[in-house]
């Protein structure tokens, strides 16, 4: 009876596993083919001499990585990328929190505040850029129209070595950090207001309380915008191509660009395989190293 | 009858179309055994230049019943690498829009189908010069010019004649560089009226000619063909010069913008514009009040001119051959150049178009005698730009340093790292 009671058990439990694996077939085979296999892909070629429009290319071993690791240009670029991934990131956690404090206020106009906050995420990065190319322009720009109106000099932003980077992540910055604000202001409106009043009968300052209660308790919405805006500000293209095609003196070249141009301007798919998977490493190490920096045993 | 007239004069050009490879079916409209379908791959243009590239496909079409044309346009930035996807991948493209600085890198990699056999020599003969020698390469035609291209000193007459500046009207009265730099410094008035805006300000296409007109030699010594290199050429003493003199006009005198500034002729914002005569109708379209005219193109030592322009190549897996040189032929024709420049303004790439507008080359009695000027360049000054496996690197490269040195960078340093790193690009080249 007993045995009977688990052969039937046994069969409904493979039953249940078999549709699960059902449903996860898709996307299993998805991620398979698009990312795993793409990336597997990526390594092996990284391996070749390959040309693009060939397909094919000598067995060069680590021949790439030699090159790229001797190369200044691959310097200045994985700097110029690391710069430009954690600074927006910092940023982006740093904006995205005031607007969310801001907008978490129950005053008149909040709703419209934070539709005004949102608003750039649905625009596209393409168009958003072309529209800031056209703001920061020396000649003609708007940015310098105001700054010539109040009797201050003109800015080459995007055509000085020292501004193009940061005006480039300025306008990311702007771009998303909307996106980032909601998140927050979720984080925020998930916070007991109980935990405020005992800090008030405590007698805790704002700044204490911001301190101690909001930041801690906004930690994994914290870790969440940290790794999602670093994988996605690493892997930035679109701005830099539209904006500074990585000039001026490679100042905003970043991997992504980098990669771009040696495999569909330079035709080099093995060399700009190889650069690939240095991002990949990167990513992955910089998203491990946070993940270890907001480990802690304490959870809320 | 407007149907009609399109029908006759796709007729017309069906008659030009050339010699189709030898053992396969030929005829205009005569059935073939299935329909046929060619991927083209082109540019996207502007609202004329489509216009004229739709009414000629779809010619050809009528003309031909068993070809069938699907054509992908992509913006003129993304093209070489749409164009690199569609090749790597070995399918999605029989016949394509080429730069002709292309030729020699896909030819290295075997990926462009010869001509010659297929194209009657009449055709080819009838070529002006310099529009044939870009086509040429290791002694075969790998593709057919659609347009040419010249460059010409626009000026804003009012702004001159207020100056007291009169421009040069004859070729061996051009204005040197430095000339153009005096008054380009008397007409500016930044930010409201730069002295000079040059069109592609930072494309090698236009901007080799300084270096080049200041003694760096002909376009043989640009890239040494044998050793594959450009050190000690590129970054030479008189090319350096150049580029130094071209990057004082952004920086130490102000007379250029350092942004792009959208329509600054046509808008009264550019005293003076070196730009391509296809200018022309959008200049007369945006600002039909604007008192306008043309002169040369400014020198050093010698006087040198951009040329050459967008051609169409096929791809040497096509898989109907015949068909595809049949629309080479069509779209490249000597009745599609005269429609081409007649609405867009291009230079002509035949003889005898030049022949069939006298007022326009000969006595340049339209459009301010713009189109004799570049008539003149084309037949006496304009030399075309290295063809060398890896040119897509060298003008990447090339194009950084330009850049560079608008934006303040020292024009030694900029010569000398581009000329490196362009050497390392086409050491991959040599055999």
């Amino acid at each position: 009876m007993v045995n009977r009671f688990w052969a039937a058990y046994g069969a409904l439990e493979r039953r249940r596993a078999l549709w699960a694996y059902l449903f996860l077939a898709p996307t299993v085979l998805g991620l398979g083919i698009f990312k795993f296999y793409a990336i597997a892909r990526v390594l092996w070629t990284s391996l070749f001499d390959t040309d693009l429009l060939l397909g094919t290319g000598p067995f060069v071993g680590l021949g790439n990585f030699v090159e790229m690791f001797g190369d200044p240009r691959f310097g200045q670029t994985l700097w110029n990328s690391l710069v430009y991934s954690l600074g927006c990131t910092f940023l982006a956690v740093v904006v995205g929190i005031a607007l969310a404090l801001l907008g978490d206020r129950h005053v008149r106009g909040v709703g419209f505040f934070r539709s005004v906050a949102y608003l750039p995420i649905v625009i596209s990065l393409t168009i958003v850029s072309i529209v800031w190319a056209l703001i920061y322009a020396f000649e003609g720009g708007l940015l310098n129209g105001v700054f010539r109106a109040v009797g201050l000099p003109p800015q080459p932003f995007l055509t000085s070595a020292r501004q193009a980077l940061p005006a480039v992540m300025a306008m990311h910055i702007w771009h998303g950090a909307g996106y980032y604000m909601v998140l927050f202001l979720a984080g925020l409106q998930g916070i007991p207001d109980v935990y405020y009043e005992a800090a008030r009968i405590d007698g805790a300052s704002r700044l204490a309380a911001f301190r101690f209660i909001t930041l801690p308790l906004l930690r994994h919405v914290i870790l969440f915008v940290v790794v999602f805006g670093t994988v996605g500000y690493i892997n930035t293209f679109a701005p830099v191509y539209l904006m500074t095609r990585g000039g001026p003196q490679g100042a905003t070249t970043l991997l992504s660009y980098l990669i771009y141009q040696q495999v569909f301007v330079y035709l080099r798919l093995g060399y700009g395989s190889a650069m690939a998977v240095v991002l990949i490493v990167t990513v992955l190490s910089l998203v491990l190293v946070e993940l270890r920096l907001f480990r802690s045993g304490r959870d809320f | 009858m407007q149907q009609a007239g399109l029908g006759m004069a796709g007729l017309a050009l069906a008659a030009c179309v050339p010699a189709a490879p030898a053992g396969t079916a030929t005829g205009g409209a005569a059935p073939a055994a299935e329909a046929v379908t060619l991927d083209m791959l082109n540019v996207e243009g502007d609202e004329i230049t489509n216009g004229i590239r739709n009414e000629l496909l779809a010619e050809f079409m009528t003309a031909n019943p068993d070809i069938k044309v699907a054509e992908t346009k992509v913006p003129f930035s993304q093209y070489t690498a749409q164009m690199s996807q569609a090749i790597a991948a070995g399918k999605g493209v029989d016949i394509f829009q080429l730069d002709p600085t292309q030729i020699p890198e896909l030819v290295f990699r075997d990926l462009l189908l010869p001509v010659d056999e297929f194209i009657d020599p009449a055709q080819l003969d009838g070529l002006l010069d310099i529009a044939r020698q870009v086509t040429e390469y290791n002694g075969k035609h790998y593709s057919m010019p659609m347009w040419e291209s010249s460059q010409v000193l626009f000026y804003n007459k009012d702004l001159l004649a207020a100056a007291g500046i009169e421009p040069p009207t004859d070729p061996e009265s051009r204005w040197s560089w430095e000339q153009t730099l005096e008054a380009a410094k008397a007409l500016s008035q930044p930010p409201d009226v730069f002295g000079l805006v040059i069109q592609q300000w930072n494309r090698p296409y236009q901007i080799w000619p300084l270096p080049e007109s200041n003694g760096t030699g002909s376009v043989e010594d640009i890239v040494d063909p044998v050793e594959l290199k450009v050190s000690g050429l590129l970054n030479s003493d008189t090319s350096v010069e150049a580029m130094a003199f071209y990057g004082t006009l952004y920086n130490e005198h102000g007379v250029s913008p350092k942004s792009v500034v959208p329509d600054a002729f046509e808008l009264g914002k550019a005293a003076m514009y070196i730009a391509i005569t296809s200018a022309i109708p959008r200049i007369k379209a945006k600002a039909p009040d604007l008192p306008w005219g043309c002169s040369y193109h400014p020198s050093f030592k010698t006087p040198v001119t951009p040329c050459s322009s967008w051609h169409i190549g096929i791809f040497n897996q096509v898989k109907n051959p015949d068909a595809a040189v049949k629309l080479l032929g069509f779209i490249t024709s000597p009745e599609a150049d005269v429609r081409w420049f007649e609405r867009m303004n291009m230079p002509p790439v035949y003889k005898e178009t030049y022949t069939k507008f006298p007022d326009h080359f000969e006595t340049g009695t339209v459009d301010e005698g713009g189109h004799k000027i570049s008539a003149w360049e084309l037949a006496n000054t304009a030399v075309i730009r290295p063809r060398v496996p890896g040119y897509s690197a060298y003008e990447d490269l090339y194009r950084i340093a330009i850049e560079n040195i608008v934006n303040g960078g020292d024009a030694k340093a900029e010569m000398d790292g581009a000329a490196e790193k362009i050497d390392a690009e086409l050491a991959r080249y040599k055999k």
